[in-house]
């Protein structure tokens, strides 16, 4: 007689999202079961006696309830055709625009809990990652398949920065993973129409775990960012994955983990938060090509409370990344955007991938912001200051115009060059700040679309110092010096 | 000592309910007789009169004052861990069915066997059963599930003869 088997299990206690069974006798973690109206669970861990799950769906359950086994463990069919659509962490798209189709015979069912791959898999972080943000390509330069932490206070311009991010990689062959992790349904909804008002959705993920959801699947938000992100690495495509925000997943696996019983550390977060996350982290990376050869540039992000980044998870985070960049509200009200804080901002891998002559040019600007920072308070209590000292303050105010930069806007990396390099010329020696900040638009202008200077920026790469683009500048067409006389 | 008074009390119990049900009830009967003044007696006691009266006095005589609370303890954990088969029928089932199903479980696997019965119209016909986790379906709503898609041709078939 043929019979229909599947292992079961009853709940014997329930606590908000979390459940324990009596039964299923060979679920392994990460394994998913659900009950007869459909309500599913991921198994997180196996006890003596029983089965500890957490439940992925809205529903209440009872002890006395059975849950089946179901055949597929936690993993995401992932191909092109995830592209310019918006999921949940379960794969269920969340946009309003139908269900995902399959694209094809690249679709790839992977697993969502996977561990990094070794240091045999990955090669030298040698390219630059091009934001497009002069700031940020200029002085904090990220490499492909670096990860950096994307830090600073509420209100300071993180999420629109992140956004010019993507929208400035349209024209590149670079695929976006944004992930957003228990963020207002509205601002999962607000993310998604920017996105596609600026044509930058085409090339683009978008996994939303709203904060309404169950917590367990907030928590899995990141690692199906990840999942989707190796997808398109293995494919041999650079990524760019934003987790959007670690804070909040922090938090959500100290909720699902004191729910558990699991005996509380600092701030009450479990022993294990460390490793949560930076087996995350350590999923990205620069990968040979035996390995897919592409790469993932992971910007994880995180809220900080009260400006303290000296507290347990954002310390944390600074620890597992290869650098970070801050943000200010301050500087933000202040009107420098993005408000990234030049001093406090970190990039322990993307020197290496600028070229000398944007190497040098960095070194110089951050020079003369340092010793310009340490003469501005001298400066206040003398009424007549050295002519040097004047030139120094003169150019620190122009770098400070220079490095704001409108949102959705992109400052292609040869002009970026020129524009840091300006302030060292005689060109704006002795013109106000207002002429430069007048003409900046125009100047990107001139020189992404005049024949004579465009060929002026493509020459950029023969260079050997700073010093010779210098001088190239000052003996550059009347058409520049014109510009800036007006 | 638990496990001859749980052997005892399974000798004439075949389900988890009844068994859970009884130990209660001794435990109030036994409570009430050695701590009168702090435990009152359950009226549900005196639906269990007879049950109790057969038990005999020489099987009450082993609770005392000082093993009542270690001993209930003991039997209760016991119960949790005694081998439970649960099985679903499609009809309400009697007492009298219930034990009749019982007794034959008990002959064919053991003396120490307990079933936990339940009641699942959905199943149409027949009966499932879960043992140590697996769910074993022999019911006519598996069968149906089966073989769908030969019952839907058989019916079309059917329908289009006498159409014809």
């Amino acid at each position: 007689m043929s019979t229909n088997t599947t292992e079961v299990g009853y709940v014997t206690s329930s606590r908000d999202f979390l459940i324990h069974l009596d039964g299923l006798p060979s679920v392994r973690p990460n394994d998913i079961i659900e009950n007869e109206s459909g309500l599913r669970a991921i198994v997180n861990g196996l006890e003596e006696t029983q089965v500890e799950a957490l439940i992925l769906d809205s529903g209440r359950v009872n002890p006395g309830q059975m849950f089946k086994k179901s055949n597929s463990s936690l993993s995401l069919k992932i191909g092109r055709s995830l592209l310019g659509r918006a999921i949940n962490p379960l794969g269920v798209a969340i946009d309003g625009h139908g269900i995902i189709s399959d694209s094809g015979p690249d679709d790839k069912q992977m697993s969502l809990e996977s561990q990094a791959t070794g240091i045999a898999s990955r090669q030298f972080i040698r390219n630059q990652f091009i934001t497009g943000v002069s700031l940020v390509d200029t002085l904090v330069p990220i490499g492909k398949g670096q990860r950096e932490l994307v830090i600073g206070d509420a209100h300071s311009g993180k999420t629109g920065f992140l956004v010019d991010l993507i929208v400035n990689q349209k024209n590149t062959d670079v695929i976006c993973v944004y992930a957003l992790i228990g963020k207002p349904i509205l601002q999962v909804k607000n993310l998604i129409d920017v996105l596609e008002a600026n044509n930058a959705l085409d090339h683009t993920v978008v996994i939303a775990a709203a904060s309404s959801d169950p917590a367990p699947l907030i928590f899995l938000a990141p690692k199906t960012a990840l999942t989707v992100a190796e997808y398109f690495q293995r494919a041999g495509k650079d990524v760019l994955l934003i987790l959007d925000d670690m804070g909040i997943h922090a938090k959500i696996y100290r909720e699902i983990s004191l729910l558990g019983d699991r005996s509380p550390g600092r701030e009450s977060y479990p022993g294990d938060i460390f490793y949560q996350q930076a087996h995350l982290m350590e999923r990205a990376g620069n990968f040979k090509k035996e390995f897919g050869g592409g790469s993932i540039t992971a910007l994880p992000v995180i809220e900080l409370n009260l400006n303290d980044f000296t507290t347990f998870i954002p310390t944390n985070l600074m620890s597992m990344t290869d650098g970070h960049l801050m943000f200010k509200a301050n500087l933000r009200s202040q009107g420098q955007t993005p408000a990234i804080d030049i001093a406090l901002s970190v990039s322990r891998v993307g020197r290496q991938t600028q070229n000398r002559v944007q190497n040098l040019l960095s070194q110089r600007i951050r020079q003369v912001l340092a010793q310009a920072a340490e003469l501005e308070t001298v400066s206040r209590f003398s009424s007549e200051l050295p002519y040097e000292t004047q030139i120094l303050l003169h150019q620190k105010e122009l770098i400070e115009e220079l490095i704001k930069q409108e949102p959705l806007t992109f400052v292609p990396l040869e002009v970026q060059m020129i524009l840091m390099a300006l302030p060292f010329t005689d060109l704006l020696r002795d013109k106000p700040v207002e002429l430069l900040r007048k003409n900046k638009h125009a100047l990107i202008e001139i020189f992404t679309q005049d024949p004579e200077l465009n060929q002026l920026s493509k020459s950029l790469s023969n260079l050997t110092s700073d010093d010779q683009l210098i001088t190239l500048l000052q003996k550059s067409s009347t058409k520049l010096q014109q510009l800036l006389k007006s | 000592m638990s496990d001859q008074i749980i052997n005892k009390i399974l000798e004439t119990t075949f389900t988890i309910h009844d068994l859970r049900q009884k130990i209660r009830i001794l435990k109030n009967f036994v409570g009430h007789s050695l701590f009168a003044s702090q435990m009152p007696l359950d009226p549900e006691v005196n639906n269990f009169t007879s049950w109790l009266e057969d038990l005999g006095s020489e099987f009450l005589a082993q609770f005392n004052q000082s093993n009542y609370s270690t001993l209930f303890g003991e039997m209760e954990k016991k119960v949790e861990s005694l081998p439970n088969l649960v099985i679903y029928f499609a009809i309400e089932t009697t007492s009298g069915q219930l034990n009749s199903v019982g007794k034959w479980l008990r002959e064919s696997y053991g003396s120490n066997f307990i079933f936990d019965p339940k009641y699942d119209p959905s199943l149409i016909a027949g009966c499932a059963f879960v043992w140590k986790g697996v769910y074993k379906d022999y019911s006519l709503k598996a069968k149906i599930n089966e073989n769908h898609q030969q019952i839907l041709e058989v019916i079309k078939g059917t329908i289009g003869s006498q159409n014809t």
